[in-house]
């Protein structure tokens, strides 16, 4: 490989620091966002699981 | 059939992919300035552009509209994309910036993602492929426009290493294994279009998604 044709990529790397931190910050927020979303989706799933054991009569209790 | 001439001719029409360079950092990588020729960048462009027969993924780490290009053989307007012999060409200098050899069957899709979409930091660890190069086609998209292709040293936020601009016709592949950890950024303007390519592996005969093309 070249040096100069390694220098020809140089341009497709983002080296502006105010862009860089900004990516980190959003992939920091879709975290967040994900966990909030899995956490919602299990408590709705625990909910539906609770509803669904109460409208369910305990066979014992036949 | 084609003399080899008019083959030639295909290839040169639709292909650059030249100066490919391959990079160490966070894993092993490969740049390429220019991938397609400009004219057939603009084709393949306003092809997508006008296209809508793309389907939805949706999922809790990544949203993106998805296309297989193997159901749109008929589509001669863009059929340099399949070509064999353009294929071949990419297989080989893919092979040769990676350094090691790679399958002439080869999977292209494209992803469309637009505004509120992103893909979060994961690997494409699939047992029937080994390497993805991803093509980055678009009409201008500032800096501030999120949907970067961002490469990284682990699994967080604060392994962020590489962060690639989204400058038209360019090209980025790697290894689809455990450590190649990258993500989409969350896109705020405009539709970001990335054309891929995907090498299956010669080792796997029972594909579970037999829709690939074969290079010459």
């Amino acid at each position: 490989m070249s040096t100069s044709a390694a220098t020809e990529v140089d341009f497709l790397v983002e080296t502006d620091s105010g862009i860089v931190d900004q990516v980190r910050k959003d992939l920091s927020q879709a975290y967040l966002n994900i966990m909030s979303k899995a956490l919602q989706a299990g408590r709705l799933a625990e909910q539906g699981e609770a509803g669904s054991q109460a409208a369910t009569p305990n066979s014992r209790e036949k | 059939m084609a003399s080899p001439a008019k083959m030639m001719e295909v290839c040169d029409d639709v292909l650059v992919f030249e100066n490919v360079v391959q990079k160490t950092d966070p894993y092993l990588h490969i740049l390429s300035p220019q991938f397609y020729s400009e004219p057939f960048a603009d084709t393949l462009l306003a092809w997508m552009e006008n296209q809508t027969d793309w389907n939805l993924h949706d999922s809790l780490h990544y949203q993106q509209y998805e296309l297989g290009f193997s159901r749109f053989a008929h589509c001669k307007e863009i059929e340099g994309l399949w070509d064999g012999d353009v294929l071949a060409g990419i297989r080989d200098r893919a092979a040769r910036a990676f350094g090691v050899p790679l399958s002439s069957r080869i999977n292209i899709s494209a992803h469309k993602m637009v505004p509120g979409q992103h893909g979060y930091i994961h690997t494409d660890k699939i047992p029937h492929e080994t390497h993805r190069v991803v093509v980055t086609l678009n009409r201008g998209r500032p800096a501030d426009s999120g949907g970067n292709l961002v490469l990284l040293s682990g699994p967080k936020p604060a392994d962020v290493a590489v962060v690639l601009k989204q400058i038209s016709n360019t090209a980025c592949g790697f290894a689809l294994d455990s450590k190649s950890y990258h993500a989409i950024t969350r896109v705020k303007t405009a539709t970001r279009f990335t054309v891929i390519y995907t090498f299956l592996s010669d080792a796997v005969m029972d594909l579970p998604n037999p829709n690939f093309f074969v290079a010459s």
